[in-house]
């Protein structure tokens, strides 16, 4: 480009950032839909011959998906491998087969348009039912139309060809379909975009395995891109910009410089513990919500999963996972964390979080509605599968049990029975279980945090839930724009509701930790630290940030700044108050040489 | 109950699990009905009949939790088919 060529503006996309990481580089648009494949009519002595070549495409697409399935089953596991089966049984299946020899032998029509004409025909009609279940399979079922309508047209699928590259590409697609995903070409493909998806979708959990940056659910911007074009995707603020402008270049530049620095520093980090300058030792865990980024957790310097969030499996295929399939997943997050304890969150769904099985009725309020462990003892067979689940898995590392929205010790008793039944079981079948496992509950509604001494009587631990404590307690819903300026952590309702918990958990001998995202912010974190938290468990990426402020402070200064910000009256104060501490102490530790400074 | 008719055997029976007819049902129950090469096997919910060997079929019924559907067999090993079907249907598909 000449410089006096008029350029056009850069255009920036926001998407949901699912995997982390910056990359400048060349797109590829991803399209499989586009492929020619003629479609025509054939003579009457063609009519065999076309009904031969659909059975050998239809065969040849079926050793496809069953090797892509094999190599799924080899890369992660069964679960994932079984996403192929509904494809495979399409291939076989009279209502597709038969109909499109019909069609080749009643309308001469070639095989790839008696096929595809078939497909289609099952795709409206799934797409007309208004389900939104039916509707989403059919991204799936065109996948097996062209990979057979390929073979017909005697080309390699794209999916096999297509998604390799000789140099270092961003790949952009509408969506990616698990064939594609388990095929790309993991040395060249420096990131994914995608129109849509959602944080557990193909791409996202892919990406995250590669440790390449993934932005999904962006929204129709692929029209009339280019492949070729320059292109920053940024996963950590999920967006992508096409063709940037240098200044945009530069700054993606510098944030990348920045967090490779982090990185680099992180390693040093990992292997120190989270240990105040006089000697108070925090604990620090990860929150996960897929097994996936547990490689990422440990790379972090985890000492646990704090919150092991169960949800993923009933949400991925919207369908109750059974006893064997949650006990696999279980059984594995503890034996490679052990024997760091994994906090095992039992179902948190509600809210805003559905299973179609588990809430039919529709609720006004779901917030306040049948949610989390109210559902659970609503369904008590459900419940007892994960408990039973979690249990098994007890017995192959550190397991601990947490319940979710507990708000009387009613609840508490009624979910501990249950175990204790799930437990009485196990012994009778002489199925192995850690008989000392730690029972825990979340303190996420302001009528726990207040009765926190009587609920410390019941369990072996807290873990502050602060996203919701705060949602309940200041009323505040995150996502309405219109009061999301309300959410306060610092608010000294909130500040009072955490200190009355850990206060009454020390007295009550229990530890206490906290999980939401407090924990990942470094001035509340200070506070946290000087009110006597135990754990801090946060998005991994968090920890060595949070790590860092612990080494670099003592604990009497954190325990004085409680006092201080205790009278303080308004949010902006206390933050206000909080901001100047810690800037001071920072100065304090840079003075004397400290040997981790600030980046 | 399983009765017999002219041509072969029939069963009336209620989606016992919490999802219904999704995809995985769906697919343990056409390969079950598939294993009868010489075996016509239908199922019918509310007046609607599809092929219980094809997945697209079965899934268009949408059958919900509760929902009623007629299992039809006929021919060659029409009883055992349709003991094997109901016994699936019957224990959930192994979900709850």
């Amino acid at each position: 480009m000449t410089p006096t060529a008029p350029k056009p503006a850069s255009r920036t996309y926001q998407g949901i950032a699912v995997s982390p990481g910056i990359y400048i580089g060349k797109i590829h648009v991803y399209d499989p839909v586009q492929t020619v494949v003629p479609h025509h009519l054939v003579s009457a002595r063609a009519i065999e011959n076309e009904k031969k070549h659909l059975r050998e495409a239809l065969a040849k697409a079926k050793e496809e998906l069953q090797r892509l399935r094999e190599r799924v089953r080899d890369t992660l596991d069964e679960a994932h491998a079984s996403i192929f089966d509904p494809q495979l049984m399409i291939l076989e299946d009279p209502a597709v087969v038969d109909s499109a020899v019909e069609r080749i032998e009643k309308n001469q029509e070639n095989a790839s348009r008696a096929f595809m004409t078939i497909i289609r025909q099952f795709v409206d009609k799934f797409s007309s039912v208004g389900d939104p279940y039916l509707a989403s399979r059919n991204s799936d079922i065109l996948d097996v139309g062209n990979r057979v309508c390929q073979h017909l047209a005697q080309v390699q699928p794209e999916s096999s060809s297509a998604l390799q590259f000789d140099s270092e590409v961003i790949v952009l697609a509408r969506d990616l379909s698990p064939s594609d995903t388990a095929q790309m070409d993991q040395l060249h493909v420096k990131g994914f975009a995608t129109e849509l998806g959602g944080p557990t979708s193909h791409t996202a959990i892919l990406a995250k395995a590669l440790e390449i940056p993934a932005v999904v659910g962006l929204g129709p911007f692929l029209a009339g891109l280019k492949t070729g074009t320059q292109t920053i995707i940024d996963g950590y603020e999920g967006t992508i910009t096409i063709d940037p402008s240098p200044r945009e270049i530069a700054r993606a530049r510098q944030r990348r410089k920045k967090h490779l620095v982090h990185e680099r520093y992180l390693q040093k980090l990992k292997h120190l513990p989270a240990e105040t300058i006089d000697g108070y030792r925090v604990d620090l865990a990860a929150n996960v919500e897929l097994p996936i980024e547990i490689p990422h957790v440990l790379a972090h310097g985890a000492e646990g999963i704090g919150l092991f969030r169960t949800e993923f499996q009933y949400l991925e295929n919207d369908r109750l996972p059974g006893e064997e399939e949650l006990f696999e997943v279980y059984r594995k997050v503890v034996e490679v964390m052990d024997p760091h304890p994994v906090i095992f969150r039992t179902i948190d769904l509600g809210g805003d979080k559905f299973l179609g099985a588990l809430q039919t009725g529709r609720e006004l309020n779901p917030f306040l509605g049948l949610r989390a462990i109210r559902l659970c003892l609503a369904h008590p067979e459900v419940f007892r599968t994960q408990l039973r689940a979690i249990l098994r898995a007890s017995a192959h590392g550190s397991a601990r049990i947490m319940f979710p929205m507990i708000s009387n010790v009613a609840e508490v008793r009624q979910a501990r029975e249950m175990l204790d039944e799930v437990a009485a079981d196990l012994r009778r079948e002489r199925i192995p279980f850690d008989e000392e496992i730690q029972i825990g509950v979340m303190i996420e509604i302001p009528s726990a945090a207040i009765t926190a001494d009587q609920l410390a009587r019941e369990v072996d631990f807290f873990s502050i839930g602060t996203n919701d404590l705060i949602q309940y307690t200041l009323a505040v819903d995150r996502g309405n724009e219109q009061v999301a300026h309300l959410y306060e952590p610092f608010h000294p309702a909130i500040l009072r509701l955490i200190r009355n918990t850990i206060d009454a958990a020390q007295r009550e001998g229990i530890w206490v930790g906290l999980c939401g995202e407090m924990s990942a912010n470094p001035l509340c974190a200070l506070l946290l630290l000087g009110m006597g938290i135990d754990e801090l468990s946060m998005g991994a990426l968090a920890i060595p940030e949070i790590k860092r402020l612990i080494r670099q402070v003592e604990l009497t200064d954190a325990r004085r700044l409680v006092e201080e910000v205790y009278s303080l009256r308004t949010a902006e104060e206390i933050r206000e108050h909080v901001l100047q501490a810690y800037r001071g102490l920072q100065r304090k530790r840079a003075r004397a040489g400290g040997m981790l400074r600030a980046i | 109950m399983m009765e017999q008719t002219q041509t072969g055997h029939r069963a009336t029976v209620t989606i016992p699990n919490s999802l219904g007819l999704h995809l995985r049902p769906a697919s343990q129950l056409v390969k079950i009905a598939s294993k009868y090469e010489k075996c016509d096997v239908f199922l019918t919910k509310d007046g609607q009949s599809i092929n219980a060997k094809s997945i697209m079929g079965v899934i268009m019924l949408a059958a919900e939790q509760g929902s009623e559907l007629i299992l039809e067999a006929n021919g060659e090993g029409s009883e055992e088919a349709i003991r094997e079907l109901v016994a699936l249907i019957e224990s959930g598909f192994g979900e709850t």
